[in-house]
């Protein structure tokens, strides 16, 4: 990340988005609320076992209107997490969807469970 | 467990700045939300425009109702599916009642959603409108 742009972030308030925390099939999915943010403008990425998802908001400038209720503003969206071991980092996909960003990640093939054959003897 | 937010902060003193940045950058009072889903609403000489944040909503699932003076904004936020580490969204019904003080045409209404934002453009009825009042010369 540049200085410049690091410069511009701060600028807004930095907000903690919600986040869901699931387990379906092999995979754990975290669910973050992230609305006004532009599939462009979302930023994930994994240093060592942090992974971090970021990206601002692109709601439109009501500064200069009449206004009736002013309710939020842009932010600056920011969270990491800690990853552990029994998650494949080369796997870990990300999606949009209507300002919901979903993160996959799969399960490292080590931590299943593995039946052991008995040979005969 | 496969996300362990205790060693979050463990590896100090990489992440000391890490935990001080986000000390020195606390939640902003937009968080702290009242009614759902929460709004923004401006009045320019032609419409009125509501905009409202409602992520995870598909556009089918939002119901858009006027009544005499108000507009109703209704839907469902569905939860996820699976077993739960950790459960911070909102789910289930909202409802929001935006009462207007002027007149809108609601024929002429049009809505649409994008990355989580619902942005309503509600036009004003010509009497709504501004009026210049000619004052007669005697």
């Amino acid at each position: 990340m540049s200085a410049t742009r690091d410069t511009q972030e701060r600028t807004m308030p930095r907000v903690h988005p919600a986040a869901d925390i699931v387990q379906r099939d092999h995979s754990y999915y975290i669910v973050l609320d992230m609305p006004g943010v532009r599939k462009e403008d979302l930023d994930v990425t994994v240093d060592k076992d942090v992974l971090t998802v970021a990206g601002e908001t692109s709601y439109p400038d009501i500064q200069n209107q009449k206004q009736w209720e002013n309710e939020f503003g842009n932010v600056y969206f920011v969270r990491k997490f800690t990853l552990s071991d029994a998650v494949d980092r080369d796997g870990i996909k990300a999606s949009m969807k209507n300002g919901v960003v979903t993160l996959h990640l799969p399960r490292a093939e080590r931590v299943e469970p593995k039946k052991i054959e008995i040979e005969s003897g | 467990m496969v996300l362990d937010f205790r060693t979050l902060y463990q590896d100090l003193p990489r992440n000391m700045e890490q935990f001080l940045d986000e000390m020195w950058h606390p939640l902003h009072l937009s968080q702290r939300r009242q009614a759902y889903p929460p709004v923004n609403i401006v009045e320019n000489e032609e419409d009125v425009t509501i905009y409202a944040i409602l992520p995870g909503v598909d556009q089918q699932d939002i119901d858009l109702t006027f009544s005499e003076n108000s507009l109703v904004i209704k839907g469902e936020r569905e939860p996820e599916q699976g077993r739960y580490f950790r459960q911070e969204r909102p789910s289930g019904p909202f409802q929001r009642i935006i009462n207007f003080n002027i007149r809108v045409d609601q024929d002429r209404t049009k809505a649409k959603l994008k990355d989580g934002l619902l942005t309503i453009v509600l036009p004003k009825v010509d009497e709504a409108k501004r009026q210049q009042i000619e004052i007669e010369k005697e």
